[in-house]
């Protein structure tokens, strides 16, 4: 009796802490871990500014109208023409003169023609002119104010059948034009909305001329008295655009897949300067060998409001990326189709170069753990 | 006679028998009832105490072995495991000489001797993101705590009896601190929402050493990849005291109870190389991020910078060399045991243990036992019982030839181990003790 209590002592600690071969590591242990098993969040910062001046510097559909549009000091986008439609030189006036010594009110002859607005162009990709600033201005080469009388039109484009509208016009008179003064503005016409000008008109325009010109001046004959013309207006974007934009980005080489996410949600509130709505309307994610993925999804019907220079509408916005059947694979490239809307509400709709984006908070989530080999 | 060798060397076999006579790590009282002196060289004990083991972290999958991050193994199985506070703690104390002797009314003793303590706690919440992300923040994690010192020891102990029933004893200890690495963080809060991560932390990390000096960089903060000077591990960088307490009493015949207070004391450490990490630091992603910056090359930048600007909180900046008092690890035992009336050489046995940390949790357990002793031929004391490492049981005794006595002890928790590594697979206390005695 004794000696089995004797083996039991023996036993106990031989059984209390005996090898469990269950857990022998003499094998290695496998070193895969999945991290964050529910999900993680991480705040990736703010990105931005993304400018019209960075859209229309890239390759694509915006490229096509860089030709025909200006920037101008303030940033907007112009498109703009400038034309002289009358010069004479006042030692030549002075010499057709009968008497030098009486006023004289000049005739000019009366001018028309074409604005090079490009609108037809412009409009085609869904921008509008307005407003249009279409402004009249002289040259007055003497030592004494002159002035200028006359009316002027501004005309629509004819349509298929109906003839030109005439969209604005005015009568002047005695417009006081300093002297030694080149370019002086003399009149100024504001169009909002409504038809891009296509063509101007002036007629019974007469200069005011003082007597005795070159009097007290005589060098002031070799200057010119001219009339000119100075169209500008501002681009903005008043109608949706025809169609949509595929923008395919190839160049990605998002290796996911060894990291077996099911699920990433990124969100962010998109700081919007731009008069301009943008949606994102479908999203296709592609292999390597650009073969569509059809089990993976991604957030689409996206949708970025307007907003005006000095006043950004903010935008939340999520984007989703999921597996709707296992891993995210590896991504290669990603072809979305985007649309681009009319602005929303009310306000300044000029296009500005200045006018940014911003990507705030941006933060990532991504649901089902990240798997990693070799830790 | 032949029985009585049997277990003589199951004991011996065993490596038990701890009736250490009023070893450096006993109570101090035990000594009154000595009638000689003794000389003891070597005694050596070995602690390790974990309140989680391997297979908390370690999961049999299939025929391989997978960690609790492993997608094969689920939150409830790998969190479900773990403590709120998961410490690893061990302790070497190592007796190189006593030597005691009897007085006219007492009993005197003389120690000297070394421990190492080294171990490490880390709160539940660091899985807890790492298995399931950062859902519930915020985190505490203020009790990641790290630490290892090591000490010198020399005691002088008194017990005397009071009465017949009564024994008190006293053990004084003064205590040369030669290594100490303290990381002590007071605060260290994690809050993470989509938006920010933002990390709290106040903490300190104490080094000492006399002779060697870990340089700083330009910034301040301590670099450990330069040193100047020697160190030399035996140069003292601290001085303390500490006092034991303890009390015997037997009201009546067969029954003793005794309690006793350990290690009530601290040391003063001279920490030459101390550093401090303070802060607030808030992470909102990558700043000012432009279009044109969107390549791999101006990110990476950005993240450097990002992480430059959370290790200027979270790396110890050098402070001031510094001197700090701190507490060595306190225990307070209690023993009931009753000598059996039928057989005075067996005694049923009751105890318990307190051991408090500041640098992880604190131990307690309490054991029930029986204890034979023939006194001049052998003891052996068998116990079990359980508390904050679960199950554990416990055999000891000594065996007495001629004027030597070996002594030993063991103390295990049941789960098992890994195989060929010995490391317990569950919660546990491991105690190891072997010392010799010779008998004045």
């Amino acid at each position: 009796m004794k000696k089995l209590f004797v083996l039991f002592i023996l036993s106990l600690p031989l059984m209390w802490s005996c090898e469990n071969m269950d857990y022998d590591i003499s094998e290695g242990v496998d070193n895969e871990i999945t991290l964050f098993g529910d999900q993680v969040s991480v705040p990736i910062g703010d990105v931005g500014p993304l400018t019209p001046k960075s859209m229309l510097g890239g390759e694509g559909t915006m490229d096509a109208i860089k030709d025909y549009v200006k920037e101008d000091e303030e940033g907007y986008l112009v498109v703009e023409d400038k034309n002289s439609f009358y010069e004479n030189y006042v030692l030549l006036i002075s010499y057709m003169l009968p008497d030098q010594t009486l006023p004289i009110d000049l005739p000019v002859a009366d001018a028309s023609g074409d604005l090079k607005s490009s609108a037809e162009i412009l409009e085609g990709f869904g921008f509008t002119l307005s407003p249009q600033v279409f402004t009249l201005c002289a040259t007055n080469p003497l030592t004494e104010d002159i002035s200028v009388s006359g009316s002027m039109k501004l005309l629509s484009a004819p349509g298929d059948g109906t003839p030109a509208e005439t969209l604005q016009s005015q009568v002047f008179s005695n417009a006081k034009v300093k002297a030694e003064t080149p370019d002086a503005e003399i009149l100024k016409m504001e169009l909002t909305g409504g038809k891009p000008v296509s063509s101007y008109c002036f007629e019974n325009t007469f200069l005011h001329l003082p007597a005795s010109l070159l009097e007290k001046d005589p060098l002031s004959g070799f200057g010119a008295f001219s009339l000119s013309y100075k169209y500008k207006s501002y681009i903005s974007f008043e109608n949706d655009f025809p169609g949509e934009i595929p923008i395919d980005i190839d160049d990605l080489d998002l290796q996911l897949a060894q990291y077996r996410v099911k699920e990433v949600r990124i969100c962010t509130e998109v700081s919007n300067e731009i008069p301009v709505t943008l949606e994102l309307t479908g999203v296709d994610v592609y292999d390597a060998s650009h073969v569509k993925y059809d089990d993976v999804s991604v957030t689409s019907g996206l949708r970025i409001n307007s907003g005006t220079s000095g006043h950004p509408v903010i935008t939340p916005l999520e984007i989703v990326i999921k597996a709707d059947d296992g891993t995210i694979p590896d991504i290669s490239s990603l072809s979305l189709t985007l649309a681009i809307k009319a602005p929303t509400g009310a306000g300044d709709k000029r296009l500005n170069m200045n006018q940014a984006v911003y990507f705030n908070k941006l933060r990532a989530t991504v649901s089902g753990g990240i798997t990693i080999q070799g830790l | 006679m032949r029985k009585t060798a049997l277990l003589i060397i199951a004991a011996l076999v065993l490596g038990t028998g701890a009736w250490a006579q009023g070893g450096i790590t006993d109570n101090p009282a035990d000594n009154a009832s000595l009638d000689s002196g003794f000389l003891r060289i070597g005694e050596f004990q070995n602690t390790v105490r974990n309140n989680v083991g391997a297979s908390s972290f370690l999961f049999p999958s299939g025929d391989k072995l997978v960690t609790g991050l492993h997608s094969s193994v689920s939150a409830d199985d790998f969190l479900g495991g773990l403590k709120p506070v998961n410490s690893y703690y061990s302790q070497i104390n190592y007796n190189l000489l006593s030597y005691g002797w009897k007085g006219a009314s007492g009993y005197h003793s003389v120690d000297i001797g070394a421990r190492v303590n080294y171990g490490l706690s880390v709160p539940e919440e660091v899985f807890h993101v790492l298995k399931l992300g950062t859902a519930q923040s915020p985190y505490d994690l203020a009790s990641l705590k790290a630490f290892g010192n090591l000490y010198g020891e020399i005691a002088y102990s008194y017990a005397m009896p009071l009465g017949d029933n009564l024994s008190v004893g006293a053990r004084v200890k003064l205590l040369a601190g030669l290594n100490s690495v303290d990381m002590v963080v007071r605060k260290l809060e994690l809050t993470t929402t989509e938006e920010q991560y933002n990390l709290d932390i106040d903490a300190d990390i104490d080094l000492t050493n006399m002779s060697k000096k870990v340089g700083t960089d330009d910034d301040g903060y301590l670099d450990y990849t330069n040193f100047s000077g020697k160190g030399k591990l035996s140069t003292p960088t601290g001085a303390g005291l500490a006092l034991d307490l303890g009390v015997v009493w037997k009201p009546f015949s067969g029954f003793t109870l005794s309690a006793s207070a350990m290690d009530l004391g601290g040391i003063l450490w001279y920490y030459g190389n101390a550093g401090k990490s303070s802060g607030t630091y808030t992470f909102e992603g990558l700043k000012d991020l432009t279009v044109d910056e969107m390549d791999q090359e101006a990110i990476l930048a950005k993240i450097k910078a990002a992480g430059e600007e959370l290790l200027s909180v979270v790396k110890p900046k050098a402070v001031e060399r510094l001197w700090k008092v701190k507490a060595i690890p306190v225990s307070a035992k209690m023993k009931a045991s009753y000598a059996m009336p039928f057989l005075d050489k067996l005694s049923v046995d009751f105890s318990s243990l307190y051991t408090g940390y500041r640098f992880c949790i604190p131990y307690w357990e309490s054991r029930a036992g029986f204890t034979f002793d023939y006194p001049g031929v052998a003891r052996l004391e068998l116990n079990a019982g359980g508390g904050t490492c679960g199950f554990v049981y416990g055999i000891n005794g000594s065996v007495d030839f001629l004027r030597f006595r070996l002594y030993a002890s063991f103390e295990n928790g049941a789960g098992g181990v890994i195989p060929y590594e010995d490391i317990p697979l569950k919660a546990n206390n491991k105690l190891f003790t072997i010392g010799l005695t010779y008998k004045l």
